[in-house]
């Protein structure tokens, strides 16, 4: 009678050792799934943050365009290059990897248009030029800032998914590593004013 | 002595310590006199008493006798050394901008260096002296020193005992960011990553990352090497810390040489170097008169001032003009 007793007595331990075991087991998936579920939306945060920036620059380039137009008549084909991929990015139907994609050669022409400008000191000395190139400016480096950040978020959800033991759980869960977006190169280099001033001493890439 | 400073020494210093050099012998030779009639009266009374055994009078008459002299000298020399120092370091002040100022008893005020966010630690005890502030090219900036403590009472078998902590001590430094943005950033020594193991000091840095925002890992290792970033906005602190800018932080770093603590707020940069180097402060009239000591005036003014320089705050291409 006293052994039952015994036996059902250390069952009832090792019952309460096992449940015990298993919702710590439980709580650390949940702790590890959450952490998860924040990195995944620090992603998605960070990329419509990107989004807003470029959407800055859309509502930028039309007077940026009419701005040029109105002193630099012979960069005609350049401007309506720059309108056209504009139209593209705002049309909204495009997914995201080729939204990059445009972008980046959003970035490419103005930049082109900067240097061109050079050759039209009337244009160059007008204030509303003057106020969108530094509008622009601004712009330009608040989008490599949320480009900048996503790539953070990304590199911290791709960690979490490569390591032990959230790996598990991410596998379970369907978590994928995401990609970086890739710098256009010209972006590395710091602004430099003495550049923008004298972009032709610059050696080509 | 660089030739421009040289000729700008010559021009506006010298005749100033000329005529502060002539009306410190005049004062001198006073002093001589009124000196030398204290230490006859002290002595003569002294003297006496002490021929009639009257030992107390005697020590009572030498004490104060070295009070006269001493408040005596004070009163002379002091105001013509503080007028020295006015007129020296303000001149060095226009060297570098002529719309630079020099208010020796003015300083960054404790609201301001609140607003930096910084230290968040209560401040019991708050002074600070030397207050520049004015233009460097088209940047404004204000700085002083600045010396802000924490109280500290803890009860012991004697009663309750009451400390002072050093929160901050050093060199503060406001000046005009050349980005508009809107939240706060602060950029700090990277404590835990060096005393890795105190685990006090990592307790209180993860009550900093709820108190300071959120944690802002950057991409370049050199910098998260020497700094800590804590941001309400993570899009925003990169756009202010361009990767440009953080080689500017390490580099500026680097040239002081000791703890610097830097905070993006309210559309300045608040920069705090630590020292304990009491700045612009003559001890003697003497040594204004020594290029050496000058030049030293000279240099730790253009530390403070290459801010502007090192952090490229004069570059205005964005919408902030």
């Amino acid at each position: 009678m006293i052994l039952a007793v015994i036996i059902s007595c250390q069952g009832e331990r090792t019952m309460a050792v096992a449940i015990g075991a298993v919702v710590a087991v439980l709580l650390v998936l949940v702790f590890i799934f959450n952490g998860l579920v924040v990195k995944r939306n620090r992603c998605e945060n960070a990329f419509a943050t990107i989004d807003v920036m470029l959407k800055k620059r859309y509502d930028l380039i039309p007077n940026l365009v009419e701005t040029v137009r109105g002193y630099a008549k012979h960069e005609r084909e350049l401007l309506a290059q720059v309108t056209e991929l504009r139209a593209k990015s705002v049309s909204g139907r495009l997914p995201s990897d080729e939204t990059v994609v445009l972008n980046n050669q959003i970035t490419g022409l103005l930049r082109r248009l900067l240097v061109v400008v050079e050759d039209y000191p009337d244009l160059k000395a007008s204030k509303s030029f003057l106020q969108l190139q530094r509008a622009l400016n601004e712009v330009e480096e608040q989008i490599a800032a949320a480009r900048r950040a996503f790539n953070a978020a990304v590199m911290d959800l791709n960690t979490a998914v490569q390591m032990f033991p959230s790996n598990i759980v991410a596998s379970m869960m369907g978590f994928r590593q995401r990609h970086f977006l890739v710098t256009p190169r010209e972006e590395h280099e710091a602004i430099d004013v003495g550049e923008r001033l004298h972009p032709r001493d610059r050696t080509p890439d | 002595m660089s030739g421009d400073f040289r000729s700008y020494y010559e021009a506006e210093v010298r005749p100033v310590l000329a005529a502060l050099e002539e009306r410190r012998r005049r004062a001198g030779r006073a002093w001589s006199m009124v000196a030398g009639a204290i230490a006859l009266l002290t002595g003569t009374a002294a003297a006496v008493a002490a021929a009639l055994s009257s030992w107390g009078f005697a020590i009572g008459a030498v004490i104060l006798g070295a009070i006269c002299l001493l408040g005596g000298w004070h009163l002379l020399f002091r105001s013509i050394i503080r007028r020295a120092k006015v007129a020296i370091i303000g001149a060095l002040a226009r060297f570098i901008d002529p719309s630079l100022r020099y208010e020796p008893d003015r300083y960054i005020t404790k609201a301001e260096f609140r607003q930096s966010g910084l230290f968040r630690d209560s401040i019991n005890r708050y002074r600070g002296e030397d207050l520049f502030w004015g233009r460097v090219g088209s940047t404004g900036i204000r700085f002083s020193e600045v010396h802000a403590q924490h109280r500290q009472s803890s009860a012991g078998s004697k009663g309750t005992h009451t400390t002072y902590r050093t929160i901050f001590k050093g060199l503060f430094i406001i000046a005009d960011f050349n980005k508009h943005f809107r939240g706060m950033t602060v950029v700090l020594p990277d404590v835990a990553e060096r005393t890795l193991g105190w685990f006090g000091q990592k307790l209180q840095d993860t009550f900093d990352v709820f108190r300071r925002g959120e944690l802002v890992k950057l991409e370049d290792p050199e910098f998260e090497r020497e700094f800590v970033v804590y941001g309400d906005d993570q899009v925003e602190a990169r756009y202010i810390l361009t990767p440009a800018l953080m080689q500017r932080l390490v580099e500026f770093k680097r040239k002081a040489g000791r703890q610097v603590y830097f905070s993006f707020a309210l559309s300045n940069v608040y920069i705090a170097i630590e020292t304990d180097k009491d700045m612009f402060e003559p001890r003697m009239f003497r040594s204004f008169l020594h290029e050496e000591v000058v030049l030293e005036h000279l240099r730790d003014l253009q530390f403070a001032t290459s801010v502007v320089k090192d952090l490229d705050l004069n570059t205005r291409i964005w919408s902030k003009e």
